[in-house]
């Protein structure tokens, strides 16, 4: 759920960063210019206030509090208007902050530096070790981080002449190399068939 | 008028790059999230490669954030280490690497490389 909607939140929250920024930047230069003049010139900011409508804003907001501390109607609107702010201020934190960390698996870290690399990466080798084992007509793989060191989850398609405890043992044994490398934990699943290839 | 010389930073930054595209199983450099593995001198940018300052002996850490062939990833990365180690080494430059971390960020699916056996260690 949370991978399904950060995107969607990291673009409105930039979005939004970049409105408020544009809306600042405005409110900023019509301060600045109208703080030429003072008392009630046109250039003042008095005049900026009836410009903007500060008094009428500042008589609805009065009516408008006046009927929110009432019980009734109002006073649930503004309850759930609340409720949908906290909601609304959490998912622009979501975009802000989540997925910010790039998820390595890490190889090697000493003075002399890290190796590390990607989940996408580490799963392609899988692939390209599993597809190189006898009886595997197709592999797919899926690397996953942990505070372990991470996993990967191969999915490798035999034929069914094949025996699948074999096989799977054959390619855990060709997922050796990621194991001792990247210290990763190996899962093999072995399946009949392959997508799109026939089954001999 | 002439361009001021680049800083022992940024030149350290294309010599390590250099270095690291020059292996035939390196296909590019990547920026990495929000574009944190770049190094920007007046606008031009140089993508994969991030080198930061470590106190004030001319020591840098540098980092590189690449895309490669299939291949086994970790003799590849220790040895792009060594080869901009070593460059590092014969060139003039005032700064050094004090440490090198190396990020494989991906790998070009069809592109296993002709010499690749992915049997030794990754």
């Amino acid at each position: 759920m949370v991978r399904t909607v950060t995107p969607l939140a990291r673009l409105v929250a930039r979005l939004l960063a970049v409105a408020l920024l544009i809306a600042l930047a405005v409110a900023g230069l019509a301060i600045a210019v109208f703080s030429i003049q003072s008392g009630t010139a046109a250039l003042s900011l008095p005049e900026l206030a009836k410009v903007v409508g500060l008094p009428a804003l500042r008589d609805s907001l009065g009516d408008l509090l006046g009927a929110v501390e009432a019980s009734g109607p109002i006073a649930l609107l503004s309850a759930l208007g609340g409720f949908g702010a906290v909601l609304l201020g959490l998912f622009l934190l979501l975009g802000v902050l989540a997925g910010r960390n790039e998820r390595l698996f890490t190889a090697d870290e000493s003075v002399e530096g890290t190796v590390a690399a990607k989940g996408r990466p580490l799963a392609s080798v899988a692939v390209a070790l599993a597809e190189q084992t006898r009886g595997v007509v197709e592999a797919k793989a899926r690397a996953r981080p942990s505070r372990g060191g991470g996993s990967v989850s191969v999915e490798a398609a035999h034929r069914r002449a094949e025996g699948a405890e074999d096989l799977t043992a054959r390619v855990e044994s060709q997922l050796a190399p990621l194991r001792s490398g990247f210290g990763l934990r190996t899962r093999t699943r072995a399946v009949e068939g392959g997508k799109g290839r026939r089954v001999e | 008028m002439t361009d001021a010389p680049a800083s022992a930073r940024v030149e350290l930054a294309r010599l390590a790059l250099n270095a690291a595209l020059a292996h035939p199983d390196v296909r590019a450099g990547d920026p990495g999230p929000a574009g944190t593995c770049v190094t920007t001198v007046d606008g031009d940018r140089t993508e994969g490669v991030s080198v930061v300052a470590e106190g004030s002996g001319g020591s840098y850490a540098v980092t590189l954030s690449l895309r490669t062939r299939i291949v086994p990833l970790r003799p590849l990365s220790e040895e792009l280490r060594e080869r901009v180690r070593r460059a590092a080494a014969v060139s003039a430059l005032a700064g050094s690497p004090s440490s090198i971390e190396i990020r494989i960020v991906d790998v070009d699916d069809n592109l296993v490389a002709p010499s690749a056996t992915l049997r030794p260690p990754l």
